[in-house]
């Protein structure tokens, strides 16, 4: 059985590749980081790999436990089975794409997600700008399928590894568009970069993870515009690089709110989309984003009445 | 004394992060952005809440921050995060007080802060951001 782990490896890779997006930054664009985000997101980074060595041998088990129950057994040898491995993968990221949309549409989910998000900044320190946090969701359920159907946990491991070495790339602002067919098939700086947008058209957009076909697949894909500057971040911009706030503080808004709430609204906030609240007084991405069509619809109709008006004046 | 591998790993990553982020301040990557207009303010204020519109905007001398009000009476606070700009829409929770002729503004969230101003008109901003409080106690 192998022993492997793709990340471990990869993290000499994601620092001189940090170190050449600096190097880029310097000369073009010294905006694009900011030396406390900067190490406010390494740091989650560092936390993240603690709190995978902590909780990550408890999936496993679990994983270990459900994988004797399999509905197709690839034999002793599983890892031999070649062709596996890229089924493995493509389903992997399948997962990944409702996984992350979930982390975005269920509070709870997005309690742990958000720290990926609060960054104001887009840069490949934001990549490793993981969460702390992510064993205290339901996030594990969604591997289940996989190891039920017969992929060994450590297969499903080694796929969901690559995986985040892929998408450490895409979190940059240095790279505009990749050739067309890339552009089609797979996750691209400028699709993700849709995604850690804050502007309203862009709100939970584009949640794949290598392949963008998930998006296109599931109506959640939306192309970068170059008539609109993006904008990063969360809805409500942290405003501090207090590390722990930022790790911590959509669990004590979520608590907090579950606290204060009446009874039969307790469960919502915690299963229901980020932003809902039982009186309707706070936005969520859906409200924000009918908001701004509204707007445009407004701008276009005044727009098109005065070129009607200007068209039937006198000459 | 014998340190486990793990806290080796854990102690090096830790150097190498702080590392980094000294290269990225040497480098003087970020910079100190400030506001340096009405509409510059108006812009940031309808970014940082979708669809703000100003009717009202003081901007900090030192472009460190702004003040807005839209057409229903609603305040929201600029303040300088970094490189970027924070907003928040105050509400019964924040303060506003004059200190040696500027304006500080507690926004009543501990992490977002108290942001201080130096604006024409301080005392009567200072007012309309006390008496959202008013309004809720009323």
């Amino acid at each position: 059985m192998p022993d492997f782990s793709p990340t471990e490896y990869a993290v000499p890779g994601f620092v001189l590749l940090i170190l050449i997006e600096m190097i880029w930054a310097w000369r073009n664009r010294p905006d694009a980081y900011e030396p406390r985000d900067t190490l406010t997101s390494l740091a989650f980074g560092l936390g993240s790999t603690v709190s995978g060595l902590l909780f990550g041998g408890f999936f496993f088990l679990l994983f270990l436990g459900v994988w004797e129950y399999r509905l197709i057994d690839f034999g002793p040898e599983w890892w031999a089975v070649w062709w596996a491995w890229p089924l493995c993968f493509v389903l992997d990221d399948l997962k990944y794409y409702w996984v992350h949309r979930a982390g975005h549409r269920i509070r709870w989910m997005w309690a742990a997600h958000v720290n990926h998000h609060s960054s104001q900044h887009y840069n490949l320190s934001t990549a490793l700008r993981q969460t702390w946090t992510g064993p205290f969701t339901f996030g594990f359920l969604f591997a289940l399928p996989l190891v039920l159907l017969g992929f060994h946990p450590l297969m499903i491991a080694i796929c969901g590894g690559f995986n985040l070495i892929y998408q450490f790339w895409i979190h940059t602002e240095a790279i505009d568009r990749m050739p067309r067919w890339f552009e089609g098939v797979m996750n691209t700086p400028s699709h993700h970069r849709v995604h850690h947008a804050t502007n309203p058209r862009y709100l939970d957009r584009n949640y794949a993870g290598v392949f963008i076909i998930w998006d296109k697949m599931f109506g959640t894909f939306e192309p970068e515009s170059d008539d609109e500057k993006i904008r990063y971040g969360i809805i409500k911009q942290l405003g501090s690089f207090n590390l722990l706030w930022a790790v911590f503080h959509e669990w004590i808004g979520m608590l907090s709110d579950i606290w204060r709430s009446p009874l039969k609204h307790k469960l919502s906030y915690l299963l229901r989309e980020p932003g809902w609240s039982h009186d309707g007084s706070r936005d969520t991405s859906d409200t924000i984003r009918a908001r701004w069509q509204e707007r445009q619809i407004a701008k276009t109709s005044v727009a098109s009445e005065n070129a009607i008006a200007a068209e039937q004046e006198p000459a | 004394m014998k340190v486990s591998p793990e806290l080796m790993q854990f102690l090096g990553s830790l150097v190498a992060i702080l590392a980094v982020a000294g290269l990225a301040w040497w480098l003087k990557l970020g910079g100190t952005p400030q506001l340096s207009s009405e509409r510059e303010a108006q812009v940031a204020a309808s970014e940082a809440i979708d669809g703000f519109e100003s009717v009202e905007t003081a901007v900090d001398a030192n472009g460190n921050g702004a003040i807005l009000r839209d057409r229903s009476g609603c305040l929201l606070l600029l303040k300088r995060h970094g490189n970027k700009l924070a907003g928040r829409l105050l509400t019964h929770s924040a303060t506003g007080r004059i200190d040696k002729g500027q304006l500080v503004v507690d926004s009543g969230e501990r992490r977002f802060g108290i942001v201080i101003l130096t604006i024409d008109h301080a005392q009567s901003w200072a007012d309309r951001i006390n008496g959202v409080r008013s309004e809720r106690d009323a």
